[in-house]
Order: structure tokens, then sequence, then C-alpha cells
């Protein structure tokens, strides 16, 4: 290629990745910033590290509170979907039995029934059984997942059979086969989607406003959005605040990031 | 016929049949009955009214409006972001320097919560405070009501949207890409065509199926925003951008209408239905003309 090409080719990816990433600078930057320079002429790069803010911002909502829920609720909707959705995935992709086709198409068939439909009556069976301002209600009805049933049951297919056969030979259970065989060969695709489902449970929102309305069983992301309403125009208490929403879930991402996409990746194209 | 392991097979769905169907199932099917159904949620009055919510939903200016503003967020949203996706994916396919330092940061609005995005963009819409604005003013353009004004508003929701959505169209354009055989373009290359024809008759008719399933993927999520608007406007100004979602939000669960925001769940699904519908069928006619 050409060099001048080369380099308005990238200019332009670079002006483009600047621009997707600005949000993020600029919150950082404000972030730092003492609370009087709030009007004064904005830059992008922090000049001021006023670490402060953070402390301001975290003592006037309960953040600690809505991190522990946060963080609790997260991780068990991670735990429970891959445990689950691993459980489910191995007779479908191993097993003959009876209502195979039912249950499966069953299961990706809720994948097209947007949450709106559900989302009043299931709010309603929460209120009946008396689960509002709980944990429960924002982890249990979140364990299923038809997309984490279908992704690890592409991966599961693609394990040679023959493997289990010979384990079968051998007089192995079916469970033993999936504990001691599937599994530890699915490792990318069980990674995939505990990265997956973290993500999930950590940026969930609309659920979370519904069910919890106390302060103690408020997540982060129901938090940051209260803060907002609340302190909306104290940006670097504000933008403090949404630092600290977001760093788990980037963190977590850099680390998986190669198994994350393709994760995507084998969710969304291959059938 | 292969003997069959029943019972082995249902212990291990056994969980996750019992939470799809107190979770999912009886949810579908009771939104279903509440759809025809008057009731507050309180009283033990529950009225029988058959369509009548569907009918009272269609006849009212509210929801016409509150469709409309998501269509248009929906077509506007996945246009751009396919667009910008596929533009990105071709260009960080090769082999260029920085290329994954470059796909990170395209992709890291997608794994960013849409409620946390919404309060960042909501500082940088703000109108006097924004960074957006300060820049217009540094190179001496008026400033603009992004969040104040009836159109604004939407263009700015929408620009979130396709913020959030470039990274994931590019990662899923770019592993359809890879699969595409070099021996197109080298035979291409062979009669002489420029990059340019390259990419217009080669990349994206061989894109097809991936932009297909793209288009309904957006389509059927950006149809169902929610987050975003609920923290940066909040239906506002004068329910500018009052989507379905808050609609919905707003009718069952702050006003009361159990019945009517099931009705309006269901619509939404149609909707996502049929056009998913339309889509395949636009895809399977686009296919009999090559």
């Amino acid at each position: 290629m050409k060099i001048y090409k080369k380099i308005i080719m990238h200019l332009i990816l670079a002006l483009g990745a600047f621009i997707m990433v600005l949000p993020f600078l600029w919150m950082i930057t404000t972030s730092l910033k003492p609370l009087k320079l709030t009007y004064d002429s904005p830059y992008i790069f922090p000049k001021s590290f006023e670490f402060s803010n953070y402390i301001t911002a975290w003592k006037s909502a309960d953040f600690l509170s809505f991190y522990k829920n946060s963080i609790f609720v997260s991780i068990c909707i991670t735990l429970g979907t891959v445990v689950l959705s691993a459980m489910a995935a191995y007779p479908f992709a191993r097993l003959n039995f009876t209502g195979k086709n039912f249950w499966f198409y069953a299961f990706l068939g809720t994948m097209m029934i947007p949450f709106y439909v559900e989302v009043i009556p299931l709010y309603k069976i929460i209120e009946k059984i008396g689960w509002l301002d709980t944990r429960r209600a924002l982890i249990i009805p979140r364990l299923f997942s038809p997309f984490g049933i279908f992704l690890l049951r592409q991966y599961f297919l693609t394990i040679p059979k023959e493997l289990d056969e010979a384990a079968e030979i051998d007089g192995a259970s079916k469970f033993y086969t999936f504990w001691k065989i599937i599994l530890p060969l699915s490792k990318p695709a069980l990674a995939s989607l505990t990265i997956f489902s973290f993500i999930f449970g950590w940026n969930d929102f609309l659920w979370p406003l519904l069910v919890t309305t106390r302060p103690e069983y408020t997540t982060v992301q129901v938090g940051i959005s209260n803060f907002s309403g609340k302190y909306g125009t104290l940006w670097p208490y504000l933008m403090a605040g949404t630092v600290t929403s977001i760093v788990p879930v980037i963190i977590i991402f850099l680390l998986g990031q190669k198994q994350f996409i393709e994760g995507l990746t084998v969710g969304g194209i291959k059938e | 016929m292969k003997k069959k392991d029943n019972i082995t097979a249902y212990l291990f769905l056994m969980p996750v049949t019992v939470l799809f169907l107190i979770f999912s199932v009886i949810p579908i099917i009771y939104s279903l009955y509440l759809s025809f159904i008057m009731w507050n949620g309180f009283s033990i009055n529950k009225k029988f009214v058959g369509f009548n919510n569907y009918v009272l939903l269609f006849s009212n200016n509210e929801f016409y409006h509150s469709f409309i503003i998501t269509i248009v967020y929906t077509v506007l949203v996945t246009t751009l972001s396919i667009i910008i996706g596929m533009i990105l994916a071709y260009l960080l396919n090769k082999n260029i320097r920085f290329r994954s330092l470059y796909r990170t940061m395209y992709f890291i609005p997608v794994i960013t919560a849409t409620a946390a995005a919404g309060v960042i963009w909501k500082y940088m819409f703000d109108s006097s405070q924004g960074i957006i604005n300060k820049f217009l003013n540094f190179i001496h353009l008026p400033a603009v009501p992004w969040l104040s004004h009836p159109i604004w508003v939407i263009i700015s929701i929408s620009l979130v949207g396709v913020w959030k959505r470039i990274g994931f169209n590019m990662v899923i354009y770019i592993s359809a890409l890879q699969s595409i055989s070099p021996l197109y373009y080298e035979a291409c290359e062979i009669d002489g065509a420029t990059k340019g024809q390259k990419f217009r008759y080669i990349t994206v008719p061989l894109l097809k199926p991936t932009t297909l399933l793209l288009v309904i993927m957006s389509f059927i999520d950006s149809f169902q925003i929610f987050d975003q608007v609920y923290v940066m406007t909040n239906g506002g100004p004068m329910g500018a951008s009052d989507v379905l979602g808050l609609y919905l939000y707003r009718e069952g669960f702050k006003v009361g209408h159990l019945g009517y925001g099931s009705a309006i769940g269901w619509v939404i699904f149609a909707f996502i239905f049929a056009a998913t519908l339309i889509q395949l069928k636009i895809n399977r006619k686009g296919e009999e003309v090559y």
C-alpha cells in the first residue's frame, strides 16, 4: 500500500477511535476536577487530580452497598447461568430423548419474546411470592439463558463423540462423561459464558429498577441513575460515581477479551 | 434406533425447565391474559374487556407518537451502525499496525452499561457544560440544543445507540470477512478490478447473510430501547423522546394500567416479529434476482 494512503487510513481510524473513547476520557478527567473548576473551559486529559471527589461521591450515595449488591448479584447470576446452561446443553448435544426438539425450540423461541411482554406479570409474580426488595428477585428470574444453552450446545457438538463413547465402554456414567470429559474440554466456551453473564448481571437496569426500591438492595446501575437524578449538575462527583460503576466490567472484559469475542461470533454466526 | 436416555436427560434439564416454566412460560401466558382485562393491579375487580386494550392503544395519539419515534430511532441506529461497522471491519481486517488497539477502542462502548453510558452522554450533550457544545463554540458554530429540542433529542439518543452498537457489528463482520476465501479477490485482481470495485462487488455481497443477521439483531435490540432514554431525558422534552419502552413502563408501573401495559408489550412483540419476517422475505426475494 502506498504510504500516503496508509497515513490517511490511520488518521481516519484514529479519529474514529478517539471519538469512541472520548466520553470515557472526559468522564475520567471530569471526575478528577475540583468542583470549583467545573465551569472552566474544558480539557480532555486530566490536569488536576482531585481524588477526594471519589470519596465524596461514595459518601453522598451509598456506593459501597450498591457495589456489594452488584458484585453479589452478578456473581450469583454468573455461577447459576453457567452451571444450569451447561447442564441443559449437555442432553441437547449428546443424549437421545423424547421431546428433545420440542424443548430445544421452546427454549430458543423465548429468545424471540421481548422482555416487555413478560415484565408486568413477572413483577406481579415476584410481588405475590413476597420477593420484592430481595436479592433473590434480582438473581433467580435471570438464570434461564437460552443464549447460554445454545452457545454451550454448539461448543459441545464440536467435541469428538469418540471421547464419550470410549469412556462409556469403560463403564463411565453420563454424569461422569459430562463432568470429566465434556466440561474440561469446554473451558473456552464456559469462559465466554462466564464473562457474558457477569457483564449482563452487572449492566442489568430495568429489572433491578423495578423490583428494588430500598437503597440497601439497589445495584450500581440503578444507584448511578438515582444519583444522576439527585446531583445532576455536580458533574465531578457524578462522573466519579460513573467511573466506579464502569471499571469492573472494563477489567473483566480486558482480561477475557479473546473469549468474549469468540463467544460472540459463535453465538452470532454459526448456526 | 439408538436407545433413549430419558431419565438422565430430564434430570439434567430439570432446573432450567423449572425456571423456564415459572419465569418465562407463565409470565407469557399471564401477560396475554392481562392484555384482555382491565385491572389496576390492586382491586379484586378484574374486568374482561376483550380486545378493548388494543383498541384503546390504537386510538391513542401518545402511542402512535411513541411508536414512530421508536421506529425512527431503530432505523437510524440500525443503518448507521451497520454501515460504519462494515467499513471498520473492512479496514481492521487488514494487517495494519495498532489493529488490536483500534478494535478494543471501538468495542469498549458495547460492554459499557447503557445506564452509565446514558449518564456520561447526558453530560456530553449538556447544552452549556457539555463538551460537544463547548467544542462547537470553540470553532465558532452555534450551540445545539441536543437534549432540549424535540428533533435533536431523537438524533442525540440515536447517536448514543450507534456509538454502542458499532463495535458489535464490527466484530461480527470481521469474523465473517475472515471466512471469505482470498480466491475471489485474486480472481478479481486478474480481471483488473479496483479496490472499490472489489469491496462493492465481492465483499458486500458475500457479507449479505451477516448483514441480514445484524439488521435483524439490531432491529430487535434497538426497538426495545429503555435505559439510556430513562437516564438521559426520561422521555423529555415534552414527551419528544418518549419511546415505547418508557411508555410501557409508565402505563404498567407508574399509572398501574396492567392490562394496557401488557397490550403494549404484545404490540412490541408483534411488530418485532413482523419486521423480522419481512426482512427475511426481502432477503429471499433479493436472492432470486441474482
